[in-house]
């Protein structure tokens, strides 16, 4: 029995891939802030 | 401007007037003129949602102030993907497939017409100000860089979009956006381009960067939590996020664009082409204005960047005073010049000691710079007495009319004129639909056939076109109109957020405590406004939660007579 099937349904493809995609969304924002922090940081920020 | 320029120009919009037009045969019913039949792909109604948000001022404002001031505006977008999720999983079903034209129409189905109707004429004000705001802003800027006429400026951007957007609807405003989203990226990655190209030729992009970061201008993170700061990583991501959700989720000239998409998933995608490119796309955009700040480090550049006010202040008893400031302003700028070289030229040898000692004579010559800078102001704001006398917003004109070649020149002012029409497109759209779906079907003539709202729908879109152009008319020559337009949008956006969380997140929520709940809310981010330094991002968290509280609080009093009455 996986993960979801313990919270009383079953993901279906679509349902998946849309997760997936939301992950992806936020995992891509904690990148691209850490790369400006980084960005300041390198090119020595006062 | 030379012949190219102009030829570039007038060729931008006899494009996209005849592609808007040629969709008028798809318009030929209300749910055609109003939702595109649900049939635009994901991509069309994500770059339409894009377009829509991102103005004029987007463009040429933050240019300005990232080389005022760097690149922390980039911060305010934090929010933005999350508040994507958050709606691709609530809101955008829910109003997908309650087969809705506009987000009002829903609160009357849950509450009453009373709470419909005071969210439609709140956004109906608000927006069509705005919508004027959007054309006045850039057309005020190019008329007083390029010696334009105002008026025939304003009308040069209005005129053309009302006319697609009238005939065309939604489809119109969506098929061009994705053109002018084109139209837009191409013209910063020239402006990029052009700038690093214009670098001195022993200067590389990382020395010019290193010279930059040393006075702050890529300084982007800010982690200090100060309610009074505007631009800091929690404001941008907390309050930021509520912003984005009002906005995107309760606005009606953005739910309007992904209604248009083919299902519910690729409206839902639709959002993710925002949540996915808007923060390294607005960060391309700052840096394009740490890079005019780079330029004009080796360039000349005027000592304030408002013609007009040069002028005045040329013309007045303090033009001996003004034009002695100018030749020390010469002279600190050599100064930084030199500075500038010699500390690209140490970072290059790589010697710490000789680096730390360019270092702090760059960073002191930037600060002569720009005493002298502010003392030219003070004069400025004397002589003609605009006490908030602020040039960045024509930093970044002044330098594409001045530098770039020809051609170039014509691409970058199309940018700007595709951001400010395919911002004012959808709104026309959005308040035609409101006016129409929201006041007109629902108060004014109940039944009709549908030929008869097709006509209503154009003539409206043709109505706010005018109002557009009238209000930017005034609007220009108003300067505190902007503030006060600006202003009115932030009461306005928490508080119907709050509404629609009353709506659809509280089912003991009633009409009376969503209606007085917006009331209060409004009230309570007006006077926050008014009476305390609290930055405006954090206006949108104190209005929603204003309103949940004072809803929840009249429902539940409500509930409570109820079974005495």
């Amino acid at each position: 029995m996986t993960a979801n099937q313990n919270l009383g349904h079953t993901l279906d493809g679509s349902e998946v891939d849309r997760r997936k995609t939301y992950l992806g969304v936020l995992a891509l924002e904690v990148l691209v802030i850490a790369a400006l922090w980084a960005l300041g940081r390198y090119f020595g920020s006062l | 401007m030379r012949l190219l320029d102009w030829a570039v120009i007038v060729f931008y919009l006899v494009w996209i007037v005849y592609d808007g037009l040629r969709r008028t045969k798809a318009a030929n019913e209300v749910e055609g003129y109003f939702l595109a039949n649900r049939s635009l792909p994901w991509w069309a109604a994500g770059l339409s949602v894009m377009a829509t948000q991102m103005s004029a001022i987007t463009l040429v404002g933050t240019t300005g102030q990232a080389y005022a001031d760097g690149m922390r505006f980039v911060q305010f977008y934090f929010g933005l993907p999350i508040a994507m999720v958050i709606l691709s999983l609530t809101i955008v079903p829910f109003f997908y497939r309650a087969h809705v034209y506009t987000a009002y129409e829903y609160l009357e189905r849950r509450f009453d017409s009373r709470t419909r109707m005071l969210a439609s004429l709140l956004f109906l004000a608000s927006r069509s100000m705005s919508c004027g705001v959007i054309i006045a802003a850039p057309a005020l800027i190019l008329s007083i860089v390029l010696g334009w006429n105002l008026q025939l400026t304003v009308l040069a951007i209005g005129v053309p979009t009302a006319v697609y957007t009238m005939f065309g609807g939604v489809q119109a405003v969506a098929w061009t956006d994705v053109k002018q989203m084109a139209v837009v990226v191409s013209g910063v990655l020239a402006a990029v381009i052009a700038l690093i190209l214009g670098l001195p030729h022993d200067v590389s992009v990382g020395e010019a960067l290193h010279v930059a970061g040393a006075v702050g201008r890529l300084r982007t993170i800010d982690f200090s939590f100060d309610l009074t700061q505007q631009y800091t990583f929690w404001s941008g991501t907390i309050a930021g996020l509520f912003l984005m959700l009002s906005y995107f989720g309760c606005d009606q000239s953005q739910v309007q664009r992904y209604l248009t998409a083919k299902s519910v998933d690729q409206a839902r995608s639709s959002l993710m082409v925002s949540a996915y490119v808007k923060i390294p796309l607005q960060a391309l955009i700052l840096m394009m204005g740490v890079l005019v700040f780079v330029f004009y480090l080796f360039t000349a550049p005027p000592m304030l960047f408002r013609p007009d006010y040069n002028a005045k202040v040329a013309a007045s008893p303090r033009a001996g005073e003004f034009a002695q400031l100018d030749q020390q302003f010469r002279a600190d700028f050599e100064h930084r010049r030199q500075a500038a070289h010699a500390m690209a030229e140490a970072q290059r040898g790589g010697n710490e000691q000789l680096l730390a000692s360019t270092r702090a004579t760059f960073v002191d010559a930037e600060a002569r710079v720009k005493a002298t800078r502010t003392k030219a102001g003070a004069i400025v704001k004397d002589v003609t007495g605009d006490a908030k006398f602020n040039d960045v917003n024509y930093v970044f004109p002044t330098f594409v009319t001045t530098q770039l070649p020809m051609g170039l020149v014509g691409l970058i002012i199309a940018a700007i004129f595709a951001a400010a029409m395919s911002a004012s497109a959808g709104e026309m759209n959005a308040l035609a639909t409101s006016t129409v779906i929201d006041v007109y079907r629902r108060h004014v003539r109940k039944t009709a056939p549908d030929a008869h709202y097709l006509l209503v729908s154009k003539l409206a879109t043709g109505f706010w076109g005018l109002v557009a152009c009238v209000v930017a008319i005034y609007a220009t020559s108003l300067g505190s109109l902007i503030e006060v337009v600006n202003r009115f949008g932030s009461f306005f956006y928490g508080s119907l957020l709050g509404v629609f969380v009353l709506a659809i997140g509280v089912k003991r929520a009633t009409s009376r405590g969503a209606f007085w709940g917006l009331i209060a809310g409004m009230s309570v981010v007006a006077w926050f406004a008014f009476n305390t330094s609290v930055a405006f991002l954090w206006h949108n968290l104190i209005g929603v939660t204003v309103v949940v509280v004072v809803g929840m609080l009249l429902s539940l009093t409500e509930r409570r007579q109820a079974p005495a009455a």
